[in-house]
């Protein structure tokens, strides 16, 4: 797959730990490179060792580092390419929400041969709070990314909303969240056109 | 004429807002009736009442300059500019309406110029309507640029990476010197030249005893402090390489005089005689030299310049080491026949002779 994984786990730790932890975290991995290169294809065999020599190092189950990740990679100040792409998808969190199922074609927009994980979007009940979320994708345990993802996404949208990732159903894990307050906070500013 | 089917749609400004919040309703005689919110918004002002063409300036077709001539060609897309500084472009679409007179409906679009109108105007998602692929394009941009900034990122540390390899692939690691092909490039740079110079064989002597007696370590050292010594020997422009081993190669530029190039070898010689020392041990080597002088003449190949350089080295190692032996020109002392071949007219010797 893509660097690109490869990178943000690398760019993560680098912002959150340190330099001497990524390298640490490289050895351990025998990632066999310093760093990776986002647009350039590496061995899916890597992002295991990597995830797993992350796990290790920074003392965390693969659960809570794909949140971190997540969280990370919309929250960050050194972040602000993915974050704003995301708000590109709605006005407001249900928008955003609701704009989900479009990521991937949004994505191979940009970058045709880009992989990226099939995601659906339920309203439940009648109520246009709640939403079922379900992803899909190579790597196991995506659903504690996305939970960071879209944590990190409420909170830039000002909204107070509750995440859980639920043992539901016959098609496995999935996300669900409930709207509380689209007013709950003041949020970040989005502006269509880039400053600066 | 065939029937024209009417459609009867009776809709609030403000709802025809959400569906085109660029739209302007004009009366027959050109005033503003309505405008959508995000025209308005852009405008900064009051536009019902105004005169559409004191708001904007119809571009294209250019013969529209009056309301009476516009309302002759509402089949045409309309190329407009909001009046300012600076103006905003938009592409617009008109259809003639009912209700008592009759109007007329425009609705705008930035088109191409949709990311400039953007940022001039600080506008939001809301400001679009849900169904404009204007925001897809924006996205698009965004993302694309993005892309566009790794792949570039990726070419440069590429092209480093390929120069350093580039370097390295001439560079001899423990000295710092150019390598054998590192020299041969250079040596073919100056073969054209039409000038005199000179290639120098220096071998060191005692050197394996060193190695065999303190270890590679001290080995190491010597060769590095030889490189240093070979450099600081020799004029700027000149070139010192190491060929592995033992072996160093010279380049001196320009110069064609034997003596010159004798009395350079001998301080060459003398400074490489002077104890190295290694964690408090003295390392003793010294050096033979060969020389050839080349006038360049376009014939002679780089192997065949070499060839003679070593076997003047072979004659001065040949006359007990620490020596310097130039090709052509026999040796002072007893060379009993040793002297190297005077072939062609690379010897320095031939070439004075012929000039």
């Amino acid at each position: 797959m893509f660097g690109l994984v490869n990178r943000a786990v690398e760019r993560f730790v680098i912002d959150n730990y340190g330099e001497e932890a990524w390298s640490r975290i490289a050895q351990m991995g025998k990632l066999g490179v310093d760093s990776f290169e986002p647009m350039l294809k590496y061995d899916d065999a890597i992002t295991d060792r990597l995830i797993t020599a992350s796990s290790l190092f920074l003392g965390k189950s693969e659960e809570i580092l794909f949140e971190d990740l997540g969280n990370y990679l919309v929250s960050h100040p050194n972040c602000e390419v993915p974050r704003r792409l995301l708000r590109f998808g709605g006005e407001t969190f249900a928008d955003f929400l609701l704009s989900l199922d479009d990521l991937p074609e949004r994505a191979r927009l940009a970058v045709p041969d880009l992989e990226i994980p099939m995601i659906e979007v339920d309203e439940t009940e009648a109520s246009s709070y709640g939403y079922v979320v379900r992803v899909r994708g190579v790597i196991e345990g995506l659903e504690f990314f996305l939970s960071g993802v879209l944590r990190a996404m409420a909170d830039d949208y000002g909204t107070l909303a509750l995440l859980e990732i639920e043992e539901a159903d016959t098609l496995g894990r999935h996300l669900r969240v409930a709207i509380h307050d689209t007013d709950f906070g003041e949020g970040r500013k989005f502006e269509l056109a880039k400053r600066g | 004429m065939g029937i024209v089917e009417t459609c009867a749609v009776d809709i609030e400004a403000a709802e025809l807002g959400r569906l085109m919040p660029m739209y302007v309703h004009l009366s027959n005689d050109g005033i503003i009736l309505a405008a959508g919110p995000t025209l308005s918004k852009i405008a900064g002002r009051q536009l019902v009442g105004k005169g559409f063409l004191d708001v904007l300036e119809v571009r294209r077709p250019r013969s529209i300059t009056t309301f009476q001539v516009l309302r002759n060609h509402l089949d045409n897309t309309l190329h407009l500019s909001l009046r300012g500084d600076p103006p905003t472009l938009f592409r617009a679409v008109a259809a003639r309406t009912g209700g008592q007179g009759g109007g007329i409906l425009l609705n705008l679009s930035f088109g191409i110029h949709v990311y400039d109108a953007v940022s001039q105007h600080r506008l939001n998602l809301s400001d679009f309507a849900a169904t404009d692929l204007a925001i897809e394009m924006l996205y698009l941009k965004e993302a694309k640029s993005a892309a566009m900034d790794e792949s570039r990122r990726l070419n440069e540390r590429l092209e480093t990476a390929r120069r350093v390899a580039q370097e390295t692939a001439v560079t001899d690691l423990l000295t710092g010197l150019p390598n054998r092909r590192g020299f041969e490039l250079k040596i073919s740079e100056r073969m054209g030249r039409n000038e005199p110079f000179a290639v120098m064989v220096l071998d060191l002597d005692f050197f394996k005893a060193v190695n065999d007696t303190l270890g590679h370590e001290a080995g190491d050292v010597v060769l590095q402090t030889a490189a240093k010594r070979f450099l600081n020997c020799m004029r700027r422009g000149d070139v010192v390489a190491r060929m592995g081993g033992d072996e160093f190669l010279g380049l001196c530029d320009g110069t064609a005089d034997p003596d010159h190039l004798k009395a350079v070898g001998e301080r060459l010689i003398e400074s490489l005689e002077a104890p190295i020392e290694y964690h408090g041990r003295e390392c003793k080597v010294s050096a033979s030299i060969g020389i050839v002088v080349a006038e360049d003449d376009g014939n002679t190949t780089l192997a065949e310049l070499l060839k003679m350089a070593d076997e003047a080295l072979y004659v001065s190692k040949r006359n007990g080491r620490g020596q310097v032996s130039i090709a052509g020109i026999p040796t002072t002392d007893q060379s009993d026949g040793l002297e190297v071949e005077n072939t062609k007219v690379v010897s320095f010797r031939s070439a004075r002779n012929t000039s």
